[in-house]
């Protein structure tokens, strides 16, 4: 038995609101599948009357998922939409599960992606590029730049996923989010080397205390020199302990660092 | 000592629940961690500054599926409640206790993701818990019961922050006598280089070409302003 359709649009600011928490149980058994079945509570709830079938489609949602945080309201949205059907008679329920494992990893993909490897490093270098000049507000931009990117990912999502589960590929390939996010990586370089050359003139973070010649090939050979001792498979502790030996033995041994 | 100690381990762990549990709106990052939690105890600047050198570090080392990586939000919340205790209560200089303060919280980059791995293995009793209720028919527990990750998280790491800088701050108490000028100015040159390794991560994040070419042209474009409008010192 089944409630009215129109009831799980009156659901999207719960629905959204619940979202934000698909992380809180996380764990190595069922990962995020704690936070997505009490995400998608209201709706069950409004769809299914009868506390069997409830209790059904509840049991549905507690099985293995994992996918980008932000990126799951596309999910959420589209088995919203599914899970009308199912109690219409229109479809099977094994169908759910079927969508999201279809959507999981691919969206996965593209959420770290744009986010993890685009929009945070960007955020992060814009407030490191104000923190640097010493303002206090400089928090507030990262906050600020990474959170209303986060929310208009999950309110898109979910509007999408809620009116449609059949387009919702054709959608997310419309929104060309891995050219997106291509540009945010290229943004975050540009800034990286905006904020190589503030750092030279940083009273309490440059290397050298003379602005010269030699300072401006310094930081960026550096920085270059670290990169590749990365990439060489190096990884950061082994670097700050190598620095740490270097430059006491030679501050023992000549005096020449700067304090 | 106790109290602030108490509380900057409560609010550290607090702000330090927006890494995982809350989906991260940036909160847990220690440029925005480490002024927070430095302001409110009067000491805004010393946390802009930690924040500054430990942002960018592992910014490579991406959270991909459930992979943990290096925690840098750990990180800022050591050095920074550290740094405010043993100021405010050992009188350590401000130089010097920044430099100490982050060079001796670095480890917690690899306590933090022991910490969250044993509150991700706690959270599977939840998840089997979950299916239980669902089976009695308890919906409103099983539905609810989310939010016992967010506490078990919260105490674990309340109890980690607060253990750890406790030690931290023993430490910095200990061998801060015991410091040579030599070995400040070690501390200082790897202090100074940390914001350096920031970069060469993201430069690593973005391989490619075009990545380089980007970070050249930043570089050179803010070199060249700099230059003209004979900046020096920028704060």
């Amino acid at each position: 038995m089944k409630k009215e359709e129109s009831h799980t649009q009156k659901l999207f600011w719960p629905i959204l609101w619940r979202s934000f928490f698909l992380q809180t149980s996380w764990n190595f058994a069922g990962m995020q599948n704690i936070g997505f079945a009490y995400s998608m509570a209201p709706a069950l709830k409004k769809i299914w009357i009868s506390s069997m079938d409830y209790k059904k489609a509840l049991a549905r949602h507690i099985r293995y998922f994992n996918t980008h945080p932000y990126f799951v309201t596309f999910i959420l949205g589209g088995v919203v939409r599914l899970e009308e059907e199912v109690a219409a008679g229109k479809r099977e329920a094994s169908e759910v599960n079927r969508f999201k494992a279809s959507y999981m990893g691919s969206l996965a993909a593209i959420g770290d992606s744009l986010f993890w490897a685009g929009i945070a490093p960007l955020a992060s270098l814009l407030a490191l590029l104000i923190a640097l000049r010493g303002k206090l507000w400089a928090p507030c931009v990262a906050v600020g730049v990474f959170g209303i990117a986060r929310f208009l990912i999950q309110f898109q999502g979910l509007r999408l996923g809620l009116r449609s589960h059949e387009e919702l590929a054709s959608e997310i390939q419309k929104m060309r989010f891995t050219e997106w996010a291509a540009r945010f990586k290229e943004g975050s370089s540009f800034l990286a080397g905006v904020f190589l050359a503030m750092l030279g003139s940083h009273p309490d973070l440059r290397l050298n205390p003379q602005a010269n010649l030699f300072s401006f090939f310094l930081f960026p050979l550096v920085a270059a020199l670290f990169s590749f001792c990365l990439r060489r498979g190096l990884n950061p502790w082994q670097l700050i302990v190598l620095l740490w030996v270097v430059f006491t033995v030679g501050a023992f041994s000549e005096g020449i660092l700067p304090r | 000592m106790w109290l602030t100690l108490l509380s900057v381990s409560a609010l550290g762990a607090l702000l330090y629940l927006d890494r995982v549990i809350l989906g991260r709106w940036m909160f847990s990052r220690p440029i925005v961690l480490a002024p927070l939690l430095g302001g409110l105890w009067g000491e805004a600047q010393a946390g802009i500054l930690i924040g500054i050198v430990l942002e960018a570090i592992w910014f490579h080392r991406l959270p991909v599926g459930s992979t943990i990586p290096p925690d840098d939000s750990f990180m800022a919340v050591l050095a920074t409640g550290s740094f405010v205790i043993s100021r405010r209560y050992l009188g350590i200089p401000w130089e010097e206790g920044i430099a100490l303060a982050t060079l001796l919280a670095l480890p917690g980059s690899r306590i933090g993701p022991l910490l969250d791995g044993f509150v991700r293995r706690w959270n599977v009793h939840i998840s089997q818990f979950q299916k239980e209720e669902i089976d009695k028919g308890r919906f409103r527990i099983a539905e609810n019961i989310n939010w016992l990750g967010m506490l078990n998280s919260y105490f674990v790491f309340f109890i980690g922050f607060f253990v750890l800088m406790g030690v931290e701050v023993g430490g910095l108490y200990l061998f801060q006598p015991w410091i040579t000028a030599p070995l400040w100015k070690g501390f200082f040159g790897t202090l100074r280089c940390l914001p350096l390794l920031g970069v060469a991560s993201i430069l690593l994040l973005n391989r490619g070409a075009r990545s380089w070419f980007f970070w050249g042209a930043g570089y050179g474009l803010a070199s060249l302003l700099l230059w003209i409008f004979k900046r020096g010192d920028i704060q």
